[in-house]
């Protein structure tokens, strides 16, 4: 200790074993730093109340005429996010006995914010209205390991409809998805498997020695997994389905049609047809940020320079001289 | 900002992202972000709305890079590695300065769309193997740029879907246009257009999810007329006339080019500072 150093307060020295407060780069007896109750702390006006810290770029929070610095203003008076953990400052989300920041509060099903359309509470989780219906309807399933809904393919293992993430293969332990198989009771991912059973061709329906290949929910010899147009074997390149079929990419797009102008593929999944051209629905895109432009749910808002989409906020950014002849040229 | 291109390319690196957008950022030099361009896995680059001036010769160096969007930016030149990019398919450089294509520029080996609409580019602009592009390209968007004549031996494109040159000032159509037989969308408007060659009427151009545009230009009025009128199977079919095909010829003998008078200076990538640096001087001992 500093022999020479005095209290702020006071300019008194310290006694030997005497606390002293130490704040901000000043030091106080433990008598001198608190005068009349917590309210008159006689402390540089720039340093929290709680933690006696100076505000870190003059910032802070006042709360019935105290000042906080942001940690110890979130930590007494702003409620934590039973979302995220994180503190809820500015609008906070009252629900279920429980704080959300607004974006946190949402629908456990399809993660529809919940604020301001209202929720249904469901077996301790928040669900929108019509993920409710659904799920009451029985339409929607729900594993009943984690008892969350199940989105795209669910696994049947022991009479019971679960997520398959929640089980790995029994021989490499690789996490399964809903093409893994049960043998004897256990689960085993689809290599695994194929080890252990000989497989049969869907051609030929001899057994499989060595390299097979997957497809149509089928195994095949890699010869005889061919073009129903064209019998070519696809030997590794891309087939597209169509009513359990596959057909190689050339004869897909002769007889069914729509390419996607970006990758130049036949469309896979949806389509959107728009300014004379056709996309999958994942490559409808702004052609200047690359923002997606169209929902599954349908609809696909865009503004057009020559025929080709732009979100609305890339075209205000086209200079205004080009927008105005383009809109006299449609006229 | 350097800080913001710098957290994209580290967050990249780190969950073996294959995409980077960034988007009105305020980025002007790539540069300063050389971790940028050790990415080989990168396929999706979008940095449109910022202010790029130059672009790195290492880009190349991006070669899984699948698409490349630098629309709205302030490019005055491209660097000649650019068309190096083996795997690149789409390259967006609309809203820029530029006034020139570096050497060389025909040798993407696997671009099929390519956007320049609204720069400084003009017909001596392409360079010359421009024409390789043929071999891939499905669109060429050149709308706004200062093209007098359509892109070399246009009859090599014979893959071309998309056709725009829409606002430039070109006089004359080329006959081979004709060979183009996959063009399903074509926009010539806003051009100094007389008349098309009869090779024309073998364009398909028109029905269903095609389009095709011709307004805004001088055109002979037995032409003016048809377009007017809107239907383009009437045109096109006019185009194959034995009248159409005197019209033609006798256009081709005797004529007095008549210009409209266009007004470009108000284009915003005009107001480029160009800087040219002095080419290094190479001392001979
Ligand atoms: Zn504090
Ligand atoms: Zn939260
Ligand atoms: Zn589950
Ligand atoms: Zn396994
Ligand atoms: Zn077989
Ligand atoms: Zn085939
Ligand atoms: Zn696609
Ligand atoms: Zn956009």
């Amino acid at each position: 200790m500093d022999p020479g150093m005095v209290c702020t307060l006071c300019q008194d020295p310290f006694g030997r074993d005497e606390n002293i407060i130490n704040s901000g780069g000043q030091v106080w007896h433990e008598g001198c730093f608190v005068t009349e109750g917590p309210n008159e702390l006689i402390l540089p006006s720039n340093s929290c109340v709680q933690c006696f810290q100076p505000f870190k770029d003059e910032e802070f929070y006042e709360h019935e005429g105290r000042k906080y610095c942001a940690h110890d203003f979130h930590a007494l008076f702003a409620p934590c996010c039973s979302g995220c953990g994180e503190f809820v400052v500015g609008r906070v989300i009252r629900a279920m006995s429980q704080c959300w920041h607004p974006n946190c509060f949402k629908c456990v099903s399809c993660h529809t914010e919940l604020a301001d359309i209202g929720f249904v509470k469901s077996q301790g989780r928040p669900f929108c209205k019509p993920c409710n219906a659904e799920i009451k309807g029985g339409s929607k399933k729900f594993c009943q390991k984690c008892s969350l809904p199940i989105h795209g393919e669910h696994l049947v293992y022991k009479f019971q409809i679960v997520h398959p993430h929640h089980f790995n293969c029994s021989e490499c332990n690789k996490q399964l998805d809903h093409r893994c198989k049960e043998r004897e009771g256990e689960l085993y991912c689809l290599r695994c498997y194929d080890n252990m059973v000989s497989a049969i061709c869907g051609a030929c329906r001899r057994p499989i020695e060595g390299r097979l290949i997957h497809a149509l929910n089928k195994t095949w010899h890699p010869e005889h997994f061919v073009c129903s147009h064209c019998e070519k074997p696809f030997e590794g390149r891309r087939h597209y389905e169509k009513k359990g079929l596959a057909y190689c990419e050339r004869d897909y797009k002769a007889l069914f049609g729509e390419v996607c102008f970006y990758c130049n593929k036949p469309c896979r999944g949806e389509e959107v047809t728009v300014l004379n051209k056709t996309w999958c629905i994942d490559h409808f895109r702004c052609s200047a940020c690359n923002s997606l432009l169209a929902s599954p749910r349908g609809g696909a808002r865009y503004a057009d320079m020559d025929e080709r989409p732009y979100c609305k906020k890339c075209f205000e950014k086209v200079p205004v001289e080009l927008r105005r002849r383009l809109k006299k040229q449609s006229d | 900002m350097s800080r913001t291109l710098r957290k994209a390319v580290e967050n990249a690196k780190q969950k073996k992202e294959s995409e980077i957008n960034l988007v009105e950022e305020g980025i002007a030099h790539l540069e300063e972000v050389p971790e940028l361009f050790i990415l080989h896995n990168l396929t999706k680059l979008c940095l449109s709305h910022n202010k790029i001036t130059e672009l790195p010769p290492e880009i190349v160096e991006l070669r899984s890079l699948e698409y490349l969007n630098l629309f709205n930016n302030h490019l005055e030149d491209l660097p000649s590695t650019i068309s190096a990019l083996p795997r690149l398919r789409e390259l967006n450089l609309a809203l820029n300065r530029l006034c020139e294509l570096p050497r060389g520029f025909g040798s993407f080996p696997a671009l099929e769309i390519l956007d320049l609409t609204y720069n400084n580019l003009v017909s001596s602009s392409f360079s010359a193997n421009f024409t390789y592009l043929g071999g891939c390209l499905r669109a060429l968007y050149m709308g706004d740029n200062d093209l007098k004549h359509f892109p070399p031996h246009i009859d090599k494109f014979t893959l071309l879907e998309v056709l725009v040159l829409r606002d430039n000032a070109i006089v004359e159509v080329p006959k081979e246009l004709g060979k183009c037989i996959k063009l399903k969308t074509l926009h010539l408007q806003g051009n100094q257009i007389m008349a098309v060659p009869v090779e024309f009427g073998r364009l398909k151009v028109f029905g269903e999810q095609r389009s095709f545009r011709l307004g805004d230009n001088p055109l002979l009025p037995s032409l003016a007329e048809k377009v007017k009128a809107g239907n383009v199977k009437i045109f096109f079919d006019f185009l194959k006339t034995e009248e159409y095909n005197l019209i033609y010829l006798r256009f081709l003998d005797r004529h007095e080019p008549e210009t409209i008078k266009r007004d470009k200076s108000g284009k915003k990538c005009r107001k480029t500072q160009k800087h040219k640096v002095p080419a290094l001087k190479y001392e001979t001992k």
